[in-house]
């Protein structure tokens, strides 16, 4: 299925939902709850707090869902909820801190885990030498570094939709890769 | 940016295989003609092939089945707290009016009144606060 017949039925079931037919939400449900987990272990690198988180966003996603524009894309909405929980969820236990008081160039804030200790390598499938070091690189990483390295490879998103879900230029996509990119290079170079 | 810096992003869409055609014959031209950028492409390649090979763990589907029922529990039962707020509310509202328009004694009058104003004034106050935090700094709680 194409994004936009993806996105068509999305905004279907939506209406079904704000019409009154709450069983329909289970479906979108459905679709996106491996992507939301995916992408709160980019945040909280917890699966069982992943699950936990997505299922929050969901939750929140389906209260607010009345006041959903059918005009907008349903997917880039739910990331903005599921991002801003585990924000949340992350500042509440003091797991993050704020890389500097100013915001980055396209105008958010940036954050880094505060202790590496936060980490659960256990989360990745890792075995090598080399899967190691990636995965502690990896983690090293500020989290807007590892946002959009996993949009791109974990997710497989396309420019596209990774600059439709950030609300970014498809310019700003590129040149945020090319700085995480080469921040993750700097720390795996002798392995390149 | 410079010009190498240019190539140097667009380097990305041509890694990702999202340029367009035009892009991707200038960054190769460039690339014959500039033997760094060529070096750097060949470890960004190679950067790009240990990332798309690495697979984070998923849950099992039971664990999914688990999550999807805890979320339609939780859209479910979310309805009934609303309806029992409502009915709360609507209960409450009408043993008041009926408590201030009977017989009842005014000592009870006056003490329930007293008590709902400082109520009031209670919720009003914390209402006010929340509502003055939640325009300062949103990530003011985050340790910097």
């Amino acid at each position: 299925m194409g994004t936009d017949a993806a996105d068509a039925s999305d905004i279907r079931v939506i209406r079904e939902v704000q019409a009154g037919r709450r069983e329909a939400f289970e479906s979108l449900v459905r679709k996106y709850m491996r992507r939301a987990h995916g992408i709160a272990m980019q945040f909280v690198q917890n699966s069982e707090d992943a699950l936990d988180l997505s299922q929050d966003a969901f939750l929140k996603s389906f209260k607010a869902i009345g006041r959903f524009d059918t005009n907008q894309r349903f997917f880039p909405w739910f990331y903005r909820i599921l991002k801003n929980t585990c924000l949340t969820f992350l500042k509440r236990r003091g797991l993050v801190r704020r890389l500097s008081l100013s915001a980055t160039p396209d105008g958010e804030p940036d954050y880094e885990l505060v202790d590496d200790a936060a980490v659960q390598p256990s989360a990745v499938l890792s075995s090598g030498e080399l899967r190691e070091q990636f995965w502690q690189g990896y983690e090293k990483l500020a989290m807007k570094d590892r946002e959009i390295i996993a949009l791109r490879h974990f997710q497989e998103m396309s420019y596209q939709e990774i600059a439709d879900t950030l609300e970014i230029p498809i310019g700003t996509v590129m040149s945020r890769l090319f700085h995480a990119r080469r921040r993750l290079k700097e720390r795996l170079e002798p392995h390149l | 940016m410079d010009e190498r810096e240019h190539f140097r992003i667009q380097m990305m869409g041509f890694l990702d295989d999202e340029l367009s055609d035009e892009d991707r014959r200038a960054f190769v031209e460039r690339c014959y003609a500039d033997p760094e950028l060529a070096t750097e492409l060949a470890q960004y390649r190679r950067l790009h092939d240990i990332t798309n090979s690495m697979v984070l763990r998923e849950p099992e589907d039971f664990e999914y089945e688990r999550f999807f029922s805890r979320v339609a529990a939780r859209v479910e039962r979310r309805l009934g707290f609303v309806l029992l707020g409502v009915g709360a509310s609507v209960t409450v509202a009408f043993l008041l009016l009926e408590l201030f328009f009977s017989d009842a004694k005014p000592m009870l009058k006056i003490g329930v009144g007293v008590g709902l104003l400082g109520a009031t004034l209670l919720t009003q106050s914390v209402v006010r606060v929340w509502l003055k935090l939640r325009k300062l700094d949103r990530y003011q709680g985050v340790r910097r």
